[in-house]
């Protein structure tokens, strides 16, 4: 579904993804770790179209994506919970789903449905999102991403510095993601959390994806990747 | 008595066509940080344009939708294909906007000549009316309604559409806004527009007051800035505030201090800044 192949990405000279490849399947969740600074918010801004890489192509479903404007690569169905929140700081509650909204059809996301999920987000509908907590904040960018009835979401790092109801709480967003067949893509560094959720798991190290295995077989045992994280 | 309300009502229209000419700089400078110094310009041609199209229809109305419609359009154009690739980069703005404006205001000169020309008032507004022993141009008043009207169509507008929501998410994180669709450099086009047509709605009916001649784009444009700083950029409300007060200001200050006309201007809108940098109402900055 997406594709990643021999992605090249610099900022100015500093070259950050080397000839990246990665391949999620449509319908799958696919966990990507790496400790801090190795590129995986550079990855999801790449696919995202926020940066356009130098070398190599993106394909989503196919057609290439990589190139295209983040507006376009937005309405062939590819949605970004950003890391560190950036709701819109001026936008009610609403008016951020309000804009954010584009129809999914039957198995698609409502306002009504997304506001069941995060009950906050209906109590809160007229408040500026400027001047929510954090936490509600993430709730609001889950919900901004989730409303846009993409097949592919990807997240980056939702759970970061949420407390454990709200983890869970994200946990079963992805699950639903799951169920209903999009496709994710989930940045994390809560090991624990990424291997209970993903069918796939990749390690990124220094702009490549350097251990790709199926999520069940680290569920019983994830010390390897532990090892791969470089955490003892 | 007498005075003193004449002295007020003639600074609050003169406020009110500072802010007219002001709203489309707080659109475009304000909110898309696209600072565009051809706002005086397209000012000037709307009033110019308008000029040339009564005299071929003879019907005011047909000629200011006219020139409104035509330097909407010019705005577009000169944002698609010209400010757009300069967004983000100030000092290429600001040769290529000046540019633009030196351009405009030769072919006027070119079309129309240079003499200064007073386009005419709107029909029906000729009169005057009597307050007490204060008689004052129905012309001027309607400046303030119009100014009003304005303010409260673009306050709605941005505070209260959709489309408004749109273009505030753009401006809060341009990239989050394309992430979920939003065709921002579309949106942003049209603000653009929306900025010309409203320079140019100014110079139509703003220019019956003032008189038009080509230079005047740059006085304008100042008194505009000025405008659109003091009341804090991207606030509509801070535009129409900060309008009105330095048409007071300005009215007052000449009447006051008759030697020092540009200084009484001047000298109050440094301090402000000097106070309270960011303007009346400015969003803080990121
Ligand atoms: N705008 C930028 N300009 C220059 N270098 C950058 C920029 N953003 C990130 N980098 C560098 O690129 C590398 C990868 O950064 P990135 O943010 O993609 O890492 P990350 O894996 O998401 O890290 P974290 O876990 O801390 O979020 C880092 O070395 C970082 O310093
Ligand atoms: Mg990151």
């Amino acid at each position: 579904m997406l594709d990643l192949r021999d992605v090249d990405v610099y900022y100015g000279s500093s070259h950050v993804l080397h000839r990246t490849t990665l391949h999620v399947a449509e319908g799958e969740t696919y966990a990507l770790l790496g400790r801090n600074g190795m590129g995986k918010t550079t990855l999801v801004h790449t696919v995202m179209g926020f940066l356009r890489p130098r070398g190599g192509v993106i394909t989503l479903a196919g057609e290439r994506i990589s190139g295209l404007a983040s507006e376009r690569i937005a309405r062939r169905g590819v949605a970004l919970v950003p890391q560190g929140r950036r709701v819109f700081p001026s936008l009610t509650v609403g008016e951020t789903l309000e804009v954010s909204y584009r129809d999914g059809g039957r198995e698609g996301w409502t306002l009504t449905e997304v506001c069941d999920r995060f009950p906050i987000l209906g109590d809160r509908w007229g408040q500026t999102a400027g001047l929510l907590s954090g936490g509600q904040q993430q709730m609001l960018a889950i919900a901004r991403a989730l409303v846009t009835n993409s097949a592919v979401v990807l997240l980056d790092e939702p759970t970061e510095g949420l407390d454990p109801s709200r983890v869970t709480a994200v946990a079963d967003v992805v699950a639903e993601l799951a169920r209903r067949g999009t496709t994710t893509l989930l940045v994390e560094q809560k090991v624990r959390f990424a291997v209970d959720l993903a069918d796939r798991i990749g390690v990124l190290s220094r702009g490549e994806v350097v251990h790709s295995v199926a999520g069940g077989s680290m569920r019983k045992d994830p010390a390897p990747l532990y090892a791969e994280l470089g955490f003892t | 008595m007498a005075s003193l309300l004449s002295h007020v009502l003639n600074g609050l229209s003169f406020g009110s066509l500072l802010f007219l000419v002001a709203s489309g700089l707080t659109l475009t400078f304000g909110l898309m940080r696209a600072l565009n110094l051809a706002h005086g310009a397209f000012f000037l041609l709307g009033g110019y344009v308008a000029l040339d199209l009564l005299g071929r229809t003879d019907s005011y109305w047909l000629a200011m939708l006219g020139a409104v419609v035509v330097v909407g359009l010019l705005g577009v154009a000169f944002e698609r294909f010209l400010v757009h690739r300069v967004l983000h980069r100030e000092l290429a703005q600001v040769v290529l906007t000046i540019g633009a404006a030196f351009v405009i205001a030769d072919q006027i000169l070119a079309y129309w000549g240079g003499r200064p020309v007073m386009p005419p008032r709107p029909p029906g507004l000729g009169g005057s009316v009597t307050i007490g022993d204060l008689t004052f141009p129905w012309f001027r008043l309607s400046l303030i309604v119009i100014a009003l009207v304005v303010f409260v169509s673009l306050w709605l507008l941005i505070n209260r559409t959709r489309v408004g929501a749109m273009i505030r998410a753009s401006v809060d994180d341009e990239e989050m806004a394309r992430s979920v669709g939003i065709r921002v450099p579309v949106l942003f086009m049209a603000v653009f527009g929306a900025g010309s047509a409203l320079a140019a709605f100014a110079g139509v009916w703003g220019g019956a007051f003032t008189g038009l001649e080509p230079g005047g784009e740059f006085s304008i444009l100042l008194l505009a800035l000025v405008v659109t700083v003091v009341g804090g950029l991207g606030s509509v409300t801070g535009a129409f505030v900060a309008g009105l007060g330095v048409g007071l200001v300005d009215e007052f200050g000449k009447s006051l201090f008759p030697s020092f006309a540009l200084f009484t201007i001047y000298a109050p809108v440094a301090l402000l800044l000097a106070i309270r940098p960011r303007g009346l109402l400015g969003r803080v900055e990121r």
